[in-house]
């Protein structure tokens, strides 16, 4: 059986659209089960699981809100399936997502094998700028375009969201630590499971498609919260391979560049993202010289987020 | 929802336990604090194991002494042979080297009680020794029902409990093996077994089994579970109900 856990927090508009996709799976519902950790929310997120109980083999449990390595966990033992997929709160399941989770697994039945998916932007957001920045340019959301199908990947592609595993080996080797409650709980835990061999196969017909749009401040904050996280897990682990993922290395330096000009930096990517989103929102296309201005814009700015919040929670 | 903290009353609660008496420990602090209840009569029996002589702290508390190394649940057999469990409505049974918050036994009986924990444990802190991920606090919740009770470092069983899983089994003397027997034993007698997060106690002063040969309990544990009927790790670390006050 497959579990899917999908922790959430006041999102109960997108959890709805998820929900619905889970019920057109070409996986036979008795072959998997939605286990829903309802993070605190204050929203209809209890109504929508109620609604969908009727549909759906599903369990809902709530916690008072505790982040998400917290809710994972609790996901993860209210769970019975023999494989667990954490699929995000804003991210709908095509038709074949579950099974072809379940058919990589079948192919690679070892415990230390975890199963990464696709993950696209939905039609409605596909034209976005940023989205289209941070899945596919800058990849801070996500970073496909370098893999291929089949490819056994290493333990920093154990993305939350859109991967699986064994339940076993988590309830043996390691659960996520709850000191994170927003990024680099994935990466953390798949660092330790590397030690025991941890392989994630990706499979890019595994899809999913996110379905919210990150507007530019939204995006700048999850940054800082992301580099907060990853300053974290660099101070547990101090092997330079973390280190190096984690970007904490030359923060310093990098910030006694750019501290200063934090604000400007932000600014002048703020105003030309909204600049241009006007232009499309009036039917204008967006020049080629625009858009590399904007994506050196985006770059600078999210970066300095990233340092940003690396830098605060040093201080710390 | 949990009513709140109940009176003292003609209810007893029993606590026993082993410390090491010529190792360093911390039997005096964990007395101390159970010592502290308002809502609960507590008797506490403790075995010294070791050398050493019982410190004035420990003295009043200390009902047995042996230098000669015997394994913990035969010690704590001894101790319930010499007692007349049905004065009371708790035992508590607890290991000499875990930190226990302030308030301790109030707090984590009332929720034990709130929620009908037959066998019941603590949830480990996050900064413990952890054997088993299953038992570390899980922060959002302050209890969950479960097919899991660890055999330490602290447990309380309910008098419902009594007739059933004491004196405890000693074909497993030092009870390895036993958490994974005993959600059998509750499920057969209707007993419901839990984890209290919202009151964890931190195991992080000596490392467990630190004194005992591993390879060789972990031979025995599966010799012991191949015997009787047990849950794998998959059936036992579930949560079946999760509880917010």
């Amino acid at each position: 059986m497959l579990s899917v856990v999908i922790c959430t927090y006041n999102r109960a508009a997108l959890l709805d659209k998820v929900l619905d996709s889970l019920c057109k799976q070409t996986l036979p519902a008795h072959d998997f089960e939605v286990v829903i950790i309802n993070d605190g929310s204050v929203d209809s997120t209890e109504a929508v699981a109620a609604f969908y109980a009727a549909k759906l083999p599903l369990r809902y449990v709530y916690q008072r809100n505790a982040g998400l390595a917290s809710a994972k966990n609790h996901g993860l033992f209210a769970c019975k399936g023999d494989v667990v997929l954490f699929l995000d709160d804003d991210d709908i399941a095509t038709e074949t997502l579950l099974e072809e989770h379940v058919k990589t697994h079948t192919e690679f039945p070892a415990e230390h094998f975890a199963v990464l998916g696709y993950t696209a932007l939905s039609p409605d957001i596909n034209e976005d700028p940023l989205m289209h920045f941070v899945t596919e340019i800058g990849c801070f959301l996500f970073s496909y375009p370098s893999l291929k199908h089949g490819d056994a990947l290493d333990y920093t592609y154990f993305w939350g969201g859109r991967s699986s595993c064994k339940r076993s080996l988590l309830l043996e080797f390691g659960v996520f630590n709850p000191v994170f409650r927003f990024g680099a709980e994935d990466i953390e835990l798949g660092y330790r499971l590397s030690r025991l061999g941890l392989q994630v196969i990706y499979n890019k017909n595994a899809v999913s498609y996110t379905i919210r749009k990150i507007d530019f401040d939204a995006f700048c904050h999850r940054l800082e919260r992301q580099g907060a996280s990853s300053y974290v897990c660099s101070q547990l682990h101090p092997a330079p391979e973390i280190q190096q993922w984690a970007g904490t290395a030359n923060s310093e330096q990098s910030w006694a560049m750019i501290g200063g000009h934090f604000d400007a930096i932000i600014r002048s990517a703020r105003h030309l993202d909204s600049m241009v989103n006007l232009k499309l929102a009036t039917g204008l296309d967006l020049d080629e010289e625009t858009r590399s201005l904007l994506y050196r814009a985006y770059w600078a700015a999210f970066k300095a987020c990233k340092i940003k919040g690396i830098m605060e929670k040093r201080k710390c | 929802m949990c009513s709140g903290p109940q009176r003292r009353s003609e209810r007893r609660i029993l606590v026993i336990g082993i410390y090491l008496a010529d190792k360093e420990n911390l039997a005096s602090q964990i007395t101390r604090e159970l010592a502290l209840s308002s809502n609960w009569d507590v008797e506490q029996q403790w075995f010294s194991l070791g050398k050493s002589q019982p410190d004035s702290n420990l003295a009043p508390f200390t009902v047995q002494v042996t230098d000669t190394f015997s394994p913990k649940f035969l010690l704590l057999n001894q101790l319930l042979g010499r007692i007349d469990l049905h004065e009371f409505e708790y035992v508590i049974v607890s290991d000499d080297d875990i930190q226990l918050p302030a308030g301790f036994v109030d707090r984590y009986l009332a929720l034990v009680s709130c929620y009908d924990l037959a066998l019941a444990q603590p949830a480990r802190t996050h900064d413990s020794y952890i054997d088993h991920w299953f038992v570390e606090q899980l922060d959002g919740i302050d209890a969950r029902r479960t097919r899991f009770v660890e055999i330490g470092p602290l447990f309380s069983l309910h008098r419902s409990a009594f007739d059933h899983f004491l004196p405890f089994d000693e074909a497993s003397p030092m009870g390895w093996g036993n958490d994974f027997v005993w959600p059998v034993l509750a499920e057969k007698h209707g007993l419901r077994m839990g984890i209290v997060d919202a009151v964890p106690v931190a195991h992080n002063f000596r490392k467990p089994v630190a004194y005992y040969d591993h390879g060789a309990s972990a031979k025995h544990m599966s010799k012991y579970l191949a015997e009787r009927p047990h849950l794998s790790k998959k059936d036992a670390f579930f949560i079946l109900e999760s509880h917010v006050g």
